[in-house]
């Protein structure tokens, strides 16, 4: 039987962080790992790729991720995308805009290592 | 002692004091002058007196010279008298009859002495000693004819011209010649043997008195007034008299004979018409005889009904100048009023004096003087009333036209004053006139001073308003401002963690990621290294978690949402978080817990608080030491105790044990790494709780956390996030 393939689109405007995350995700058997650097990509990225989920930043140049998500559920391709934000914003209000706005849920990356997000992720989808 | 000794006593008594008194009042010129006219009265008097007192023939010729000779003088110094008061020059005509009456008066003593002046003395009526005109007699009397009628035309046409006081004085100067020289004049007849006794000697006296009140008083007795006054009452009762006469010699008539019953009704009737026919006569006074009179209750009423009807300052004015000008027909009114900041007199209402200026500031203590003084008064009784440094205000006024001042004053403060131009009618301002105007200064000021309080207020609410709402305006702003600049807090906080938060999480990955690549093949040292490193982020994650929880702490953004919790499980839990610590410290440790109801609690909070209080109990514990952890139900609270039996904290610095960024300087000695703000973040969030904390220690000995948390549980409180 052949592997189910899960497309994520990592959209992280810090390369390191990209780098790190991207390469723990890539090594999960099944994972299609693509990037965007900026909101712009994200948005593009996610339209044509129309992921399983979407691992989005919040602070990101060109467009910041709730306008992303905003953009991405108000649009018919990609209304139906599960998105988790990752972001070192804290606040209660960010977690609820998020949430409102569509994301299943919310992540604080620095209270994480990269293994328990990626595990989170596994968890999401079900692998 | 007959008549005629006693008028002359009379006559020769009025001169003296009275032309004494007058030179005494105010040596002028004018009263100089005056004063000769009366010692010449004096004279003729006194020589009548002892003439008339007189009991032989030689003394009473003697006293009769003396007598014809001082009365030749008489004509002549009521002459002088008549032109200084009159302001009229001795120039001209006036000179020349000035010379011939002096001339003549001289003569007389020659004359006299030639026995032309009295022919003989005889017995003439009751007069035992009477004189018969000698044949020079006829010039003196002429000369005093000519000269006093000459004097009279000159009043009569200074009285045609003149107006206001002036006027009203030469009319009593008038009144009193007539009545001084016709009652003089009766003298005159016996010398010619017409069987005329003078009756009238005692009048000359009130020609002085007359002389006397008008040079010395400036606002006079209204002689319509009082002629007014009393034929008003004598034609109130001569009808009651005629009427009440006449009914009676009808009732006579009619039964022949007298009823007390009949006499004490018509008494009752008389009494009750009495004043209604006075009101009737009065009005029939006012209409066709006597014009620019008026019924001072009727006018003071009138007012006291406006100015009752109305709070505002410039119908007020409107009323009282309506009413002055009804009552007196001043030719201008104006009303100042006082400005108690800037000392002067505000010009607020004119009818027509022609002013320049809108304030005036009154010389010296005139202010005060009017304050005190609180009555009307004409401009003229000022003058002579106040000092030289107040004239010049005095002066500015009468060339106004002013004549008579109202100061309006409640007690003794000022309100203003009421200056009033000359009537229209030329009359003066006379003593009833001032009553009135007293009592219109008085209900003028009240009145004035309540609308100008009224205004005051009016104002005052007017600029509240405006003030409150640009109060309202900036404190709007401010709120405004606040909300930005608390906003702006929040985005910093947000940001700045978020701009620590992001390269510590990229260290931290990107040491994971070290970890394990280099798990299987680096050396124990690498290793070690790695796993410091670790630590040393962790610690900074830690510290920047803890200044995004002051920073809610401090700004009230903590959220409390409690839950119902085993806060012994909780306890237990993190207890078993730390033995491995506790382990390598060879702690003992002990724990006890009651049985607890589920409290309402926000778990992280708490937890978070007792994690604090373990870490610190292990850190600061000697090796080998006690580590207790109990929990007791006390009343309605539960009481969470950990005792450590650690390096303590020195007395003098349990103060500050709760402070920001605080450590016991044996901590800091003890363990160089630690941020100081585990217990004051622990001590809010509990207090946050509902609950409190208290620390007991002694140095070298042991420290004992006590938690207090109600069993009722924690309030919920909306906030921006709980603790990190």
């Amino acid at each position: 039987m052949a592997e189910k393939t899960y497309k994520i689109v990592l959209a992280e405007d810090d390369h390191i962080l990209s780098k790190y995350l991207s390469s723990k995700l890539k090594e999960v058997p099944g994972f299609e790992v693509y990037t965007a650097m900026d909101g712009d990509e994200a948005e593009q990225k996610t339209h044509e790729v129309v992921p399983d989920l979407l691992l989005l930043d919040v602070i990101m140049p060109k467009k910041n991720g709730f306008e992303v998500l905003e953009n991405l559920k108000s649009d018919e391709k990609t209304k139906n995308v599960a998105v988790i934000v990752l972001s070192n914003l804290g606040q209660e209000s960010d977690v609820t805009k998020a949430k409102e706005l569509g994301a299943a849920d919310y992540f604080v990356k620095v209270d994480f290592e990269v293994k328990d997000i990626v595990d989170k992720v596994k968890q999401f989808l079900g692998v | 002692m007959n008549y005629f000794v006693v008028s002359a006593l009379v006559n020769f008594a009025t001169s003296i004091m009275l032309g004494v008194f007058v030179v005494f009042k105010k040596r002028s010129s004018l009263n100089f002058k005056f004063a000769l006219f009366c010692v010449s009265v004096a004279v003729w008097s006194a020589a009548y007196f002892f003439w008339q007192s007189s009991g032989d023939i030689g003394g009473a010729f003697f006293w009769l010279t003396i007598l014809s000779v001082a009365s030749s003088f008489i004509p002549v110094c009521y002459f002088l008298f008549s032109l200084a008061f009159l302001s009229l020059e001795v120039v001209g005509v006036n000179k020349i009859i000035m010379w011939i009456g002096l001339i003549i008066a001289l003569s007389t003593i020659p004359m006299s002495i030639q026995g032309m002046l009295i022919a003989g003395i005889d017995k003439k009526l009751f007069f035992e000693y009477w004189p018969t005109a000698g044949s020079y007699y006829w010039v003196t009397l002429a000369t005093f004819l000519s000269i006093v009628g000459y004097t009279i035309v000159l009043f009569y046409r200074s009285y045609k011209k003149e107006v206001g006081y002036k006027k009203q004085q030469i009319l009593l100067l008038l009144l009193g010649t007539g009545f001084g020289f016709i009652g003089g004049i009766t003298n005159f007849p016996l010398w010619y043997d017409i069987p005329l006794p003078p009756y009238g000697n005692i009048l000359v006296s009130l020609y002085v008195a007359f002389t006397t009140y008008a040079i010395l008083k400036h606002h006079l007795l209204d002689i319509k007034l009082v002629a007014r006054r009393y034929s008003v009452y004598l034609a109130s009762l001569a009808t009651i008299l005629v009427v009440a006469g006449g009914l009676r010699f009808l009732f006579l008539a009619i039964f022949k004979q007298n009823n007390i019953f009949f006499d004490i009704t018509i008494l009752m009737v008389s009494l009750t018409i009495a004043p209604f026919l006075k009101d009737y006569y009065y009005h029939f006074a006012n209409q066709y005889l006597f014009s620019s009179l008026y019924d001072p209750q009727e006018i003071i009423t009138h007012l006291s009904d406006k100015l009752r009807s109305t709070i505002e300052v410039k119908k007020i004015f409107q009323h009282i100048t309506a009413t002055l000008t009804r009552a007196f027909h001043a030719k201008n009114i104006a009303i100042l009023l006082f400005v108690e900041k800037k000392k002067y007199y505000e010009l607020r209402f004119n009818t027509g004096f022609p002013l320049t200026t809108k304030t005036m500031k009154l010389d010296g203590d005139l202010h005060s003087f009017f304050v005190a003084h609180d009555e009307p008064i004409a401009l003229n009784d000022l003058q002579s009333m106040i000092d030289r440094s107040q004239q010049g205000t005095v002066k500015i006024l009468k060339n106004l036209g002013v004549e008579f001042i109202n100061p309006l004053n409640i007690k003794d403060k000022a309100v203003g004053l009421i200056l009033m131009a000359r009537k229209e009618s030329g009359d003066t301002y006379n003593d009833e006139d001032s009553k009135v105007l007293s009592v219109i200064g008085t209900q003028a000021a009240i009145a004035l001073e309540n609308a100008l309080l009224f205004e005051e207020t009016k104002k005052f609410t007017v600029t509240l308003k405006k003030e409150v709402a640009q109060a309202t305006e900036e404190l709007r702003d401010k709120n405004e401002k606040l909300e930005k600049l608390d906003q702006m807090k929040t985005e910093f906080v947000s940001v700045a963690s978020h701009q620590l938060r992001t390269p510590l999480t990229a260290t931290k990955w990107a040491l994971e990621y070290l970890r394990d690549s280099l798990e299987s093949h680096a050396t124990t040292e690498e290793k070690e290294s790695l796993s410091e490193l670790s630590v040393v982020n962790a610690k900074l994650i830690k510290l920047v978690n803890e200044l995004l929880n002051i920073s809610r702490i401090e700004e009230g953004r903590v959220r409390i949402d409690p839950k119902p919790v085993d806060l012994v499980r909780m306890v237990k839990t993190n207890v078993k978080e730390f033995m491995p610590l506790a382990r390598q410290q060879k702690l003992k440790v002990r724990e006890q817990y009651d049985e607890l109801p589920m409290i309402a609690l926000d778990e992280a909070v708490i937890s978070k608080a007792v994690a604090n209080f373990l870490s610190n109990a292990i850190k600061y514990n000697k090796i080998g030491g006690g580590l207790e952890v109990s929990i007791q139900k006390s009343g309605k609270n539960a009481v969470l105790t950990i005792r450590d039996e650690g390096i303590g904290i020195p007395k003098k610095e349990m103060n500050n044990l709760f402070q920001k960024f605080y450590r016991a300087s044996n901590a800091v000695s003890s363990h160089t790494e630690g941020t100081g703000l585990g217990l004051y973040i622990a001590k809010n969030a509990i207090e946050l709780s509902g609950g409190s904390l208290k620390v007991d220690s002694v140095e070298g000995q042991g420290t004992t956390i006590i938690m207090t948390l109600p069993l009722i549980g924690s309030k919920k409180i909306e906030g921006e996030k709980s603790l990190t």
